[in-house]
Parts: structure tokens; C-alpha cells; sequence
């Protein structure tokens, strides 16, 4: 284990690195992921409406053809390499919404596109996502239990 | 935009039923827009909240659901929030006010649109 005591020279040298840190604007990075996550709410909301108007899709089952289109266009902008530059400028405003998953899954297979098909892309595809559907089954189920528990006692 | 319709004798009896209905519907607070069409055996009422009361609207369909019954005992009534079979029923009023759809059909796509409102996934 390593020595939790700092020396004089640490301590001075920790005090010079804080000067001349540049700081993060949280704030702004805040604000700017609010707007750019509410902006993709504001597609997925007109994509709902496009379902709803023109196919026979209802406000409950419009959900699943929105999220599918989506997850396929962040993938398409994450090939073409523009969902980048979002994620650079919006940070968790575009990692959050589900976009973020396509991002995720693309961006992977992108990267270990040189070790081959089966063992660079088939294998590394859902190393980040993986994860992502892996808490989410689980926590949908750890919610629907509590769910289920409390309004079965509820009546 | 509040409108009802009934399939068969637009302009008599049934629709003055259609009217009562919609007005039950209407007395509720909650209620900004209500759609109703009555066909022979079932009625369609789809309706719209003011903004506030969206939170609410499972509980709001339910109360109205159970507010028709009792007021309507005999009228088998198909009651929902949803916007699509709102959007359908102002459709199909057009229709049956501008003459272009038969009773016969306008049952047939009322049948459609409890489907619809019934489909879960």
C-alpha cells in the first residue's frame, strides 16, 4: 500500500497543479447536456407523432418503432462520424438518451474493425453495451419486483 | 374541439344520447377535448386533459370509465386517453357528418378502433 502521508514537495507541487488546472465548467456542461438531451427528446417526441399520425401505431405502442429509429439513427451519425462531435460538444446530454446506446455499440464495432468479424467486432461489439443492457434488464426487474410487492400489500 | 356522433340517425334519438354523453364526459374538471362516436353495440369516447392533470390520466380514464357505467348502464362504452384513438374518432366523426362513410362501415371502424386501443405491444 502506498504511503498516505504526503511529503512537503507533494504538497507544494498538488497546490502549483491546482493554479494552473484549468477548471471545468460544470454549469455549463450541465446546462449544454440539459438542452442537447431535451433536443433529442424533442425528435424522439416527433418521431412518436409521425408513427401516430401516419401508421397504426397508438401512443403506447408508438414507443418501440421510436426507440428503434432512434438507436438506428445515432448509429448511422456515429458512422459518418458526426455523433462524435455531439458527444465532444454535449457530453452526458448525448451519452444518457438512448442514442447513447447505439453510440456505444457502433463506435465499438468501429474500433476493432481491424482485428476481424468474428473475434474483433462479433466479440468487442457489446463490451460497453453490454453492460448497459445487463443493469437494465436487471434493474427493470429489481423495479417490477418492488412493484409487484407493494401492490400486492397495497390490495 | 368537442364533437359526438352517432352512427346510425345522426340527427335523432341516437345522437342526442351521443350529446349526453359527451356533456357527462365534460362535467368532469379535468376534461379539455372529448371525441365520442356511438355506434349500435359499442361507443368509442376518447378524450384530451389540460396540461396539469397529464400525470393523471390512467386515473382520470378510470374514474370517467366508471362514472359512464353508472350513468350509461345499458351502452357498452370503449373510454381512452389515448391520442391516436382520439385522433381516429375525430377522423371518423368527419366522416359520418360529411356523408362519406356508410353505417355499416362506421360500425366496422368503430370495431377497428377498440382493437386498437385494446393492442398492448
Amino acid at each position: 500500500m502506498a504511503n498516505p502521508k504526503k511529503t512537503p514537495e507533494q504538497k507544494e507541487y498538488e497546490k502549483l497543479e491546482k493554479k494552473h488546472e484549468v477548471k471545468r465548467p460544470i454549469w455549463r456542461n450541465c446546462l449544454t447536456a440539459f438542452w442537447v438531451g431535451g433536443l433529442f427528446c424533442v425528435v424522439g417526441q416527433a418521431i412518436t407523432y409521425f408513427y401516430i399520425y401516419f401508421f397504426n401505431f397508438t401512443e403506447k405502442t408508438a414507443s418501440n418503432p421510436t426507440v428503434a429509429t432512434m438507436i438506428f439513427l445515432s448509429m448511422v451519425l456515429t458512422g459518418f462520424g458526426i455523433y462524435d462531435h455531439i458527444g465532444q460538444f454535449a457530453g452526458a446530454g448525448s451519452a444518457v438518451p438512448v442514442t447513447g446506446f447505439g453510440n456505444a455499440v457502433i463506435s465499438a464495432a468501429i474500433e476493432h474493425r481491424t482485428e476481424g468479424f468474428v473475434l474483433g467486432v462479433g466479440s468487442n461489439m457489446f463490451k460497453l453495451a453490454g453492460s448497459v443492457i445487463l443493469f437494465g434488464v436487471f434493474s427493470a426487474f429489481v423495479v417490477s419486483l418492488v412493484k409487484t410487492i407493494l401492490s400486492y400489500w397495497g390490495g | 374541439m368537442n364533437e359526438a356522433a352517432a352512427v346510425s340517425h345522426d340527427d335523432g334519438e341516437e345522437r342526442e344520447k351521443a350529446e349526453q354523453m359527451k356533456e357527462a364526459a365534460l362535467s368532469m374538471k379535468e376534461m379539455k377535448n372529448v371525441c365520442l362516436v356511438k355506434g349500435k353495440k359499442q361507443t368509442v369516447l376518447a378524450f384530451q386533459v389540460y396540461h396539469r392533470h397529464r400525470f393523471r390520466m390512467e386515473k382520470i380514464q378510470k374514474d370517467l370509465s366508471e362514472e359512464m357505467k353508472k350513468r350509461f348502464p345499458d351502452e357498452k362504452i370503449t373510454v381512452s386517453y389515448d391520442f391516436k384513438i382520439f385522433l381516429e374518432t375525430s377522423r371518423l366523426i368527419h366522416k359520418i357528418r360529411s356523408g362519406t362513410i356508410s353505417g355499416e362501415k362506421a360500425e366496422k371502424e368503430i370495431g377497428r378502433i377498440v382493437r386498437l386501443n385494446n393492442e398492448k405491444t
